[in-house]
């Protein structure tokens, strides 16, 4: 995925005009059933990325799709993000909001599917991720409308999670219902804590501990190739949940399903 | 080769422009970031880990896309707003190695 175009802020400020999905791909069979069902390569498989614009039903294609925005709408190199904004741009002018959200329902919190992946994900995207654990209806409502803010929007990852295991397993001891503000490390498998919040935290403290992480940490520079090869050296692997298909990467760089496919 | 750049720089100009009309720009004047806390420069050289971020600038992150991670997520939320949906999947792994995209 080419992260300059997503960091484009034209493109970033299209995007508020949209509900953006970013699936992960290989991490969801029922999303990778979907996603087939909207882009296949020449291989006939479900490749590494995927990208198009949808309705608000999810039901019809707005774009054409493909494998990147650049391959559905064009753009010389260094104009791509100035395109894909222009088309944004079209395509939410066409396809404006079908309906005035009631004022009482705010978004909720746009969690990954699971802790592990959202660890991994934030670690992808360089950002410091947000945990609620054991956190009631009202709780996360509450966190939602503060995630929907400035300036935490598109800054933070979220997730959130009921089994306390799910903590454990990311590296976060004594786990217990609450808000954990953590910064993954740079293969998104375990975290650092940089603050902990009990569950009924008010909105002040919240935007204190999130303040803190966007203001004492900062994006680490990575390079695909050093690391891969460090991650190879070190022995990190990830488990995706089906077998990787895309036809650009090898058998033996496919890393390995965490179960066998469609179980 | 003058053609095809006064063309690339037209077409900048034109989403600039449909971007403002729609009320979806906006100038702001730039402002000089304040300092990283030393606290932050001081754990990064502890870790040894580079950032994109240069000695001296602020820790903030720059802004970005927010993200739904599930399609479910992303259909109840285009169902409660109304909005299109962009849709994007990558896998979280390069050759098998987490951390990247």
């Amino acid at each position: 995925m080419d992260q300059s175009l997503w960091s484009d802020p034209l493109v970033i400020e299209a995007s508020r005009k949209f509900v953006c999905a970013r699936l992960a791909t290989y991490e969801d069979a029922g999303e990778g059933k979907f996603l087939e069902g909207l882009y296949r390569g020449r291989s006939g498989q479900l490749e590494n990325t995927v990208f198009v614009m949808l309705t608000s039903d999810g039901k019809t294609r707005l774009s054409r799709s493909g494998r990147s925005p650049t391959m559905v709408f064009g753009g010389s190199v260094g104009w791509e993000g100035t395109v894909l904004a222009l088309e944004m741009g079209n395509i939410a002018e066409r396809h404006p909001p079908t309906k005035k959200p009631e004022a009482s329902t705010g978004p909720a919190l746009p969690v990954a599917k699971d802790v592990r992946r959202a660890v991994n994900i934030a670690a992808c995207d360089r950002l410091p991720l947000v945990i609620s654990g054991g956190l009631d209806d009202e709780q996360l409502q509450s966190l939602a409308a503060i995630g929907w803010t400035e300036p935490y929007i598109g800054r933070l990852g979220w997730a959130s999670t009921s089994d306390p295991s799910h903590l454990k397993s990311v590296g976060i001891d004594k786990p217990s219902s609450g808000i954990w503000v953590v910064q993954p490390d740079n293969f998104g498998l375990q975290v650092e804590v940089i603050a902990k919040l009990p569950a009924d935290a008010d909105r002040a403290t919240i935007r204190k501990a999130l303040d803190l992480a966007l203001e004492t940490k900062r994006p680490s520079q990575k390079r695909t190739r050093s690391h891969v090869q460090q991650g190879q050296r070190l022995g990190k692997n990830w488990d995706t949940e089906i077998p990787v298909s895309d036809p650009g990467i090898s058998p033996q760089g496919r890393g390995r399903p965490s179960r066998p496919p469609g179980g | 080769m003058t053609v095809l750049l006064l063309q690339i720089l037209a077409l900048r100009i034109l989403a600039l422009s449909i971007l403002a009309l729609s009320g979806g720009l906006e100038l702001l004047p730039l402002e000089q970031p304040p300092a990283l806390p030393e606290s932050a420069i001081q754990a990064s050289q502890a870790l040894g880990v580079e950032t994109d971020s240069p000695a001296g600038s602020p820790g903030q992150y720059p802004a970005g896309v927010a993200w739904w991670g599930t399609w479910e997520g992303a259909t109840r939320e285009a169902r409660r707003s109304g909005k299109p949906i962009l849709l994007l999947s990558a896998a979280p792994q390069c050759h098998g190695i987490p951390g990247i995209w």
